[in-house]
């Protein structure tokens, strides 16, 4: 009695986590949709379609609460894609899968470098658990950490463990350091400031522009990249944050921006919606050679099934990684313009084993 | 508050309970085997020890359940001392809370070397959801892994990612290493054999002894050297499993030994019972060298704040580190015999927290 009782609880348990981790990714779809079909208004759902979506969720992906998105996706496209990746399952049942119990690591800022010991990585300190580190590992102190930072440049960023998408991020010259109280900040890590090439300076005027490229490492295979696009910057943020910024998918056979982008509201555009520059069918730089970096230093990490790596290239041409992530990597607009990007991975069958998260 | 809300609390905190109680049970056992062990040799727990044991554990550790291992040590030392830490503690509050969220990364020993970009780690190659990684990161094969391993050494050990006190562990010969089927085993990591110091190998014939070397890096503070002690093995083994091997506590001062080595099951030992090699007044050689490097080492990783460090030294003085451990670095032969080694670093609070 006692241990159906039990059973039960957990059953219970289990569905309310997964409907309230349904409800957090699937918050925005509703709008979405809608802002979809005021400007596509040929590409609203019939009954019939939706119910189809409705179907293909539970028979493939195991539960009609993964429709969503999907229904997204069919407004922005005009037709359903087999393939497609709705957010909640790919962060409910995907990253758990492929990245395992190592997958928050990626959230832990101050760790980067240990994993990636890559030069492409702008970090100059850190502040751990009240330590004071040089990026070579070396201790320092505040003021030694002051003196190398601001000597070499007016502004850096400093970036908090345990953030994502902006959140976190500041950034600070030497007088705002000075009046910074480090101990109510937790560990953190200080990275110079990237002065952008000269494309990305054009495209993204208003802060550099974050270039998505998402690797995919199947067990014995190389890695491999699967997704990529680009996030450009806004004005009022020194730093794209959360959904303030434009997005436009990257085919990633030849690095060129796709026809159209998306405003942070899922408002289509071709052009820069501040500056009016055209953002379709951009050549990304150096977009090649991102990609092989992306992919070897996957190679490096293959603790990882899945890795997205936010990108960017300098003035001098330089390949700068300004983060990696390994917890939930979004692809919602570029998965609408140009996807499936996840197709013939397998990934459909991952809710089928009996503890996906393992 | 809603019954609903009470019944859910009430829930949780049985819950707590119960796992607190399935985490103590197999501490409380061993614990009652060493107690009736010490009594067997005429050392029993005294009642005003377990009494002060009691005490000390419901009101500074905040429970009774913390009890066991203070009344165990004090049955070793024949008095009971504050300030202890019970290895219970020390598993189910103090490392939660200090090492937080990333006290099981040490368990992944194919990310050792990654984490503390350290040489005394003798990693050769690695084995990584089937892909082969050289020492350095690049893609490699089986073939060129067995010329690593084998062109230099006469044998390797294979050390399996969540192995600890020496299980987990395979010492593979080149021929061994021919006919092993690695896909069985999941990811792991080859290393290089140690040659021990002359004096560690009189101690330990055969396998490697280990120096357990415990730091603690306390928030704005550098990394100290707070506990030691050193595994010895018997003679047929090829490396130190917990279960067999013989601990000598070591002051952390000196490197100086314990005049006596205990069994795991804390029968003492004035020499190595197949040796005959007495321990008192003996120091390790280049014991500085090795707290050094730990302590260094760990004040390049502040995000964890207790490490136990298990070193091996060199005829030549080199330091190695066979491999760090981050998730409960047991204590307790030391604490017993020499500690308490873990005094005003507010530890014995973080139960309230």
């Amino acid at each position: 009695m006692i241990s159906i009782l039990k059973k039960l609880y957990r059953q219970n348990q289990e569905k309310r986590r997964n409907q309230a981790t349904d409800a957090y990714y699937n918050r925005s779809a509703p709008q979405a949709y809608q802002t979809l079909i005021k400007q596509l208004p040929d590409h609203a759902l019939s009954p019939k379609q939706e119910k189809e979506i409705e179907t293909y969720a539970a028979d493939v992906l195991g539960s009609a609460s993964f429709s969503p998105w999907l229904k997204v996706f069919t407004a922005c496209r005009g037709e359903f894609v087999e393939g497609w990746m709705p957010l909640d399952y790919w962060a409910r049942i995907v990253c758990p899968t492929l990245n395992g119990p190592l997958q928050p690591l990626g959230k832990i800022k101050t760790l980067t470098q240990k994993f990636l010991n890559s030069e492409a990585l702008p970090d100059l300190a850190y502040y751990v658990h009240g330590s004071w580190l040089l990026a070579s590992g070396e201790k320092s102190s505040q003021e030694g950490v002051r003196k190398a930072v601001f000597e070499a440049y007016p502004f850096v960023f400093l970036k908090q463990d345990n953030t994502s998408r902006g959140g976190g991020v500041m950034k600070i010259d030497a007088d705002q350091f000075s009046k910074l109280n480090f101990d109510q900040l937790g560990n953190f890590v200080i990275q110079s400031p990237i002065e952008p090439h000269e494309v990305f300076q054009r495209l993204s005027p208003a802060s550099v522009p974050s270039l998505r490229v998402t690797t995919y490492k199947a067990p014995l295979k190389e890695a491999k990249v699967v997704q990529s696009g680009i996030r450009l910057g806004l004005a009022g943020t020194p730093f794209t944050y959360e959904d303030h910024c434009i997005r436009i998918a990257i085919r990633i056979q030849d690095g060129y921006t796709h026809d159209f982008g998306f405003s942070g509201d899922w408002e289509i555009l071709t052009r820069h919606s501040e500056t009016g520059t055209p953002i379709n069918s951009v050549k990304i730089p150096k977009y090649h050679e991102i990609q092989k970096l992306c992919e070897k230093l996957h190679d490096q990490n293959p603790h990882f099934g899945l890795i997205a790596w936010d990108m960017t290239v300098d003035k001098n041409d330089q390949i700068k990684i300004m983060e990696w992530n390994t917890v939930t990597p979004a692809f919602n607009m570029d998965e609408a313009a140009i996807g499936p990007h996840f197709k013939g991975l397998g990934f459909e069958d991952f809710w089928k084993r009996k503890n996906p998260r393992r | 508050m809603s019954f609903i809300k009470s019944l859910k609390q009430t829930f949780r905190a049985s819950r707590q309970r119960r796992w607190n109680r399935q985490y103590d049970r197999s501490h409380i056992t061993r614990v009652e085997k060493g107690l009736q062990v010490l009594a067997s040799q005429g050392r029993p727990l005294s009642a005003m020890d377990a009494r002060k044991s009691e005490e000390y554990a419901q009101e500074v550790l905040g429970s009774v359940d913390f009890a066991p291992w203070l009344k165990l040590y004090s049955a070793y030392r024949g008095e009971f001392f504050e300030g202890w830490i019970p290895d219970n503690y020390l598993g189910r509050v103090i490392c939660p809370s200090i090492n937080g969220d990333l006290r099981g990364l040490s368990l992944y020993k194919t990310l050792s070397k990654r984490l503390l970009r350290t040489d005394a780690l003798p990693d050769i190659a690695y084995r990584i959801k089937g892909t082969w990684l050289s020492e350095d990161r690049s893609g490699t094969t089986l073939s060129e892994v067995k010329s690593a391993c084998f062109d230099r050494y006469p044998y390797v050990f294979l050390k399996k990612n969540f192995s600890f006190q020496g299980n987990g562990i395979i010492k593979l010969s080149a021929e061994a290493f021919s006919s092993f089927d690695f896909g069985q085993v999941g990811d792991f990591v080859i290393q290089a054999p140690i040659f021990q110091h002359s004096f560690l190998e009189e101690i330990s014939p055969g396998a490697v002894a280990t120096l357990r070397i415990t730091t603690v890096k306390a928030f704005q503070k550098r990394a100290e050297t707070r506990l030691c002690g050193l595994r010895i093995g018997r003679k047929g083994m090829e490396y130190i499993e917990t279960k067999g091997a013989i601990r000598i506590p070591v002051w952390p001062e000196d490197g100086k030994l314990y005049p006596l080595a205990i069994t795991s099951d804390w029968h003492n030992l004035e020499s190595h019972p197949d040796t005959g090699v007495a321990f008192e007044g003996k120091t390790i050689p280049f014991f500085k060298e090795a707290t050094q490097l730990c302590e260094s080492l760990h004040d390049r990783f502040p995000h964890i704040q207790l490490i136990g460090w298990d070193a091996a030294i060199t005829d030549d003085g080199t330091v190695k580190l066979m491999e760090w451990n981050t998730d409960e670095p047991g204590i307790v032969y030391s604490e017993s015999s020499i500690g308490p080694h873990f005094k005003g670093l507010g530890w014995e609070n973080l139960w309230k927290k």
